[in-house]
């Protein structure tokens, strides 16, 4: 058993892998600059005195989620690509570095030129000029900037245009600047005239080492440190610890209840069978696991939480205003209340699934010698359902309860969506609509997470209860 | 495919099915057996409705009628936009930008709905129920199953939704379907013994795979960005071209590994697991938490777009096809005809083509069927919590999702409601009439 179990995990092991992997790579790819995102808003500095404390406070909080790391063990690049771009500690900057080597392939030039963008930029910035120049001057500035950050030929084009027409006009300019700036437009057409682009097509594998964004991503993972939430600045892992009881409450509540209903039905339908109330059953049953989730929910919504219609539940929430004052018994009795509802939509879909999977196999069995035997020996019909058939038809459900976990991971999201429990779904959707990404992703690496561990318990589970299987031979 | 029931309900009954005589897709006797049950042909029936609701829609439910004369002049205003947006045709100035509703004729059709789903009603505001008073000058101009806050039309959005709806459905499961026959069909045919290749060719193959990824993808990562912008058609055609160049590399670099045949250690030949390596690769995907997949890719998105959203679809769904595709393979390969095929000297790539996937499409039918089905509820539960298509277009799911915000206006979440739930209950209802039928042990009562 143990053997079985070490090997089904092992097989596991590359699914876990690739899914971390994915979560990663999704979390490297959000859209926006996670640096700017975490960064604290402060509106009020003017520009100027902000930008040098920005751009520490930028490299700063760039190191401290790791992000001045090679993303992975090993890259596989061009050889045209520097194997030490990802130190350019700003993420606009590395973009457009980036695909100025992917569009000419020269890396010295184009390093040349980046600097020179640099060098003309420090200089404008501590020049002396007399006020009815400055706002000619912010605009060199603002050019200079935007040329760090676009690698469009036309754009680069008009904003050297710009510079070399001001480093005509503008006194101050005039006698500073212009021979840098004319260099500045020398570099760029020495970039573009000499470009070497075969080096683009050269792979090239380079190796890392530990020192890279995906090991320290894991380990801050297996330590449970998941990033902070761009919306409130609080640590992921203490959002989901609020939300997570009330997913798994749910959960496990609805889990009980439609075990225990869809047993209840499949013996129903069993012992009536070839009658009408078993077809009405099958019927009702089909119509159910037809009817999707979210249906359900609104239309409850609708009729039975609306003071129009009925208002028999409340609309949303898990506890009514000013309950912390209540007694412990009608405090739990107002939650019960709120979550009548959401358990109810959360369970019916397994229930139907449940019990259709059940009927089948009992039916399935009915024919069988033992159950014939079992029959022979005088054993009353209750006996033979409930202690030989149900019996062998409760093992196929191991397997799908695992196969289901996905499904409750998405319908936990609608139903709490539709009725505001604060759990994981209500977490997720409130991420999303705020773009709160670290949020997200910890939500999808947990129920990636979660299913994985489910298929693999339920898959040992079988393996348990049933000798048939064995994972040694083929 | 998408939602898990169809997990369970689609494996039994796939193990042995009625053997399919003349080959092709579903033959005359499961027709045959498919048509006795009422309920079937009844699904089928409101499928093939649905199927010329979304065609017609725009003669269903558009703001111009379908013909009408004006001031001696005929018109055919639906057709003549039609015609408009080929560039075949163009409006005058005043008639392109005018109201058709207030204008006079001598004689006019209209089409049974008189509005657009994006159409505002600035006179029927403020959700307006179906029997309830609506400000409306003729009978024809009422809004049949009420309005919106903004004052949309909900039948109108109800019709033009069926071809959001089922293009989506029916396109997702195309490209799931595509990936999942041609999956499937490789690891049941070849198993992990059929295919041997030379140790060096396992190797140059592995290299090729890297190098195809490279030259494929990432040398053209830019080109593919551009294209992206460009339109869907033209990142169709780009992403073609970067899977042709995946594909290619290593087919080449094996080809190649010829030349090591005669070498003692690369030379020896090996047999190549495809099927335990595509087995391994379903597993993956199984193990997804498809919906939270979506969410979280959805939000990763700047933009929502329906070609999005297909492709996801498409890209996620196919797990459960490749699963039924290579039981019915493994299952046909060993039977006569295939063997006999070998034995006429054709190539497996052509027996595999040809002979054995036909055979096996018919239960694998009953999966995609499952799977339209599950991808169009899929698609409305994600425009229900808002992230899935682009807010100017009208889907059901968009619609339930304007129910959320108005509570009494039950109109808003019935129809749709029960549009969604009807198409995916006969699709259902057919896919498991074909499983049925396909089931020798199934018994039809007389």
């Amino acid at each position: 058993m143990l053997r079985y179990i070490g090997r089904r995990s092992l097989i596991f092991a590359p699914t876990l892998f690739i899914i971390l992997l994915v979560s990663f790579l999704i979390s490297r790819n959000v859209p926006g600059d996670p640096v700017e995102n975490s960064m604290p808003r402060t509106p009020h500095l003017t520009y100027e005195m902000d930008a040098a404390e920005r751009t520490l406070e930028y490299a700063r909080i760039s190191h401290e989620m790791g992000l001045d790391l090679p993303l992975f063990y090993f890259s596989l690049s061009s050889l045209a690509y520097p194997d030490t771009l990802y130190r350019i500690p700003v993420l606009a900057e590395r973009q457009n570095l980036h695909e100025l080597v992917g569009t000419y392939g020269n890396w010295p030039f184009i390093s040349a030129y980046f600097h020179e963008v640099g060098s003309v930029l420090e200089q404008l910035k501590s020049l002396e000029a007399p006020s009815d120049e400055k706002s000619d001057l912010l605009e060199a500035r603002r050019a200079l900037e935007e040329l760090r950050l676009t690698p469009k030929e036309t754009e680069i084009q008009y904003r050297l245009a710009l510079l070399d027409s001001l480093g005509e006009r503008v006194p101050s300019l005039r006698t500073h600047l212009q021979a840098q700036i004319r260099q500045l437009a020398l570099r760029y057409s020495e970039m573009k005239a000499h470009p070497e682009r075969w080096r683009l097509y050269v792979p090239t594998l380079r190796w890392y080492g530990a020192g890279n964004q995906f090991h320290h991503w894991l380990s801050d993972l297996l330590r449970g440190h998941l990033g902070k939430s761009y919306q409130d600045h609080l640590p992921v892992a203490e959002k989901i610890k609020h939300a997570l009881p009330w997913t798994v409450f749910m959960g496990f509540f609805s889990f009980m209840l439609s075990t225990l209903v869809a047993i209840l039905l499949g013996v129903y339908g069993i012992r009536n069978r070839d009658r009408w109330q078993d077809n009405a059953l099958t019927v009702g049953l089909f119509l159910m696991n037809s009817v999707p989730t979210f249906i359900t929910a609104m239309l409850l919504m609708t009729f039975v939480c609306n003071e129009d219609y009925l208002q028999l539940f409340p609309t949303s929430g898990v506890a009514s205003d000013g309950a912390e004052q209540w007694p412990l018994w009608y405090r739990l009795l107002d939650h019960a209340h709120h979550l009548t509802l959401p358990t109810l939509v959360f369970s019916y879909h397994s229930v139907a699934f449940i019990s259709r999977q059940l009927r089948a196999g009992m039916l399935e069995n009915m024919n069988l010698d033992y159950i014939r035997t079992a029959r022979a020996k005088g054993l009353s019909e209750r006996t033979v359902i409930w202690r030989h058939s149900l019996r062998t038809s409760l093992l196929p459900l191991a397997t799908h309860f695992g196969h289901l976990i996905p499904a409750l991971v998405g319908g936990a999201v609608i139903t709490e969506y539709v009725f505001s429990v604060p759990g994981m779904g209500l977490l997720t959707m409130q991420a999303m609509f705020s773009f709160d990404h670290p949020v997200i992703i910890a939500v999808f690496t947990m129920g990636s997470l979660a299913t994985l561990t489910g298929i693999l318990l339920s898959d040992i589970l079988y393996a348990m209860v049933d000798p048939r299987i064995s994972y040694s031979k083929k | 495919m998408i939602m898990p029931r169809e997990d369970g309900t689609a494996a039994p009954g796939t193990g042995s099915t009625i053997q399919v005589a003349s080959g092709r897709f579903l033959s005359r006797t499961v027709w045959r057996r498919f048509k006795r049950s009422k309920i079937n042909l009844v699904a089928l029936s409101f499928i093939a409705f649905l199927v010329l609701t979304a065609l017609l829609a725009d003669i269903i439910a558009y703001n111009k009628p379908l013909a009408c004369k004006r001031e001696g002049v005929l018109y055919f205003p639906v057709f003549a936009d039609y015609l408009a947006k080929a560039g075949l045709y163009h409006w005058d100035m005043d008639k392109l930008n005018e109201d058709w509703k207030t204008a006079t004729y001598q004689w006019v059709i209209w089409p049974p709905v008189r509005y657009l789903p994006n159409d505002i009603d600035y006179r029927n505001q403020r959700l307006l129920s179906p029997f309830g008073k609506q400000d409306v000058a003729t009978w024809g101009e009422r809004h049949f199953l009420g309005t919106e806050r903004d004052g949309r039309d909900v039948l109108s959005g109800l019709v033009h939704g069926t071809r959001v709806s089922l293009t989506i459905g029916l396109l997702a499961v195309g490209i799931a379907g595509i990936i999942g026959i041609f999956l499937g069909a490789v690891a049941g045919y070849f198993g992990d013994t059929r295919i041997q290749l030379s140790t060096a060719g396992i190797c140059m193959g592995g290299i090729g795979l890297v190098l195809g990824y490279f030259y494929g993808f990432q040398v053209r990562a830019y080109t593919l960005r551009d294209a992206m912008a460009a339109g869907s058609l033209s990142i169709f055609f780009h992403f073609l071209v970067s899977m042709a160049i995946f594909v290619a590399i290593p087919l080449l670099l094996v080809w190649c590994s010829r030349v090591f045949h005669r070498v003692p250690v690369l030379g020896k030949r090996r047999e190549v697991w495809l099927d335990m390596m595509i087995s391994r690769l379903i597993e993956l995907f199984m193990t997804i938490p498809t919906l939270l997949l979506v969410i979280t890719l959805m939000a990763m998105t700047e933009e929502k777009s329906i070609f999005f959203l297909i492709a996801i679809f498409g890209l996620l769904g196919w797990p459960n096809v490749a699963r039924n595709m290579r039981t019915e393979m493994l299952r046909t390969r060993s039977q006569e005809f295939i063997e006999s095929a070998r034995a006429l000297g054709y190539s497996h790539f052509r027996i595999m083509v040809r002979h054995a996937i036909p055979n096996c499409m018919s239960p694998v039918m009953v999966v995609l069927t499952f799977g339209v089905a599950s991808t169009i509820v899929a698609e409305a539960a994600l425009s229900f919590l808002g992230i899935g298509v682009p807010d100017d277009v009208m889907t059901w799911g968009g619609l339930l999702y304007s129910a959320k915000s108005n509570g009494s206006a039950w109109w808003l979440s019935v129809f749709p409601g029960m549009a969604i739930f009807l198409t995916a209950t006969s699709l259902n209802l057919v896919g498991e009439g074909i499983r049925d039928a396909l089931d020798p042990r199934v018994q039809y009562e007389k």
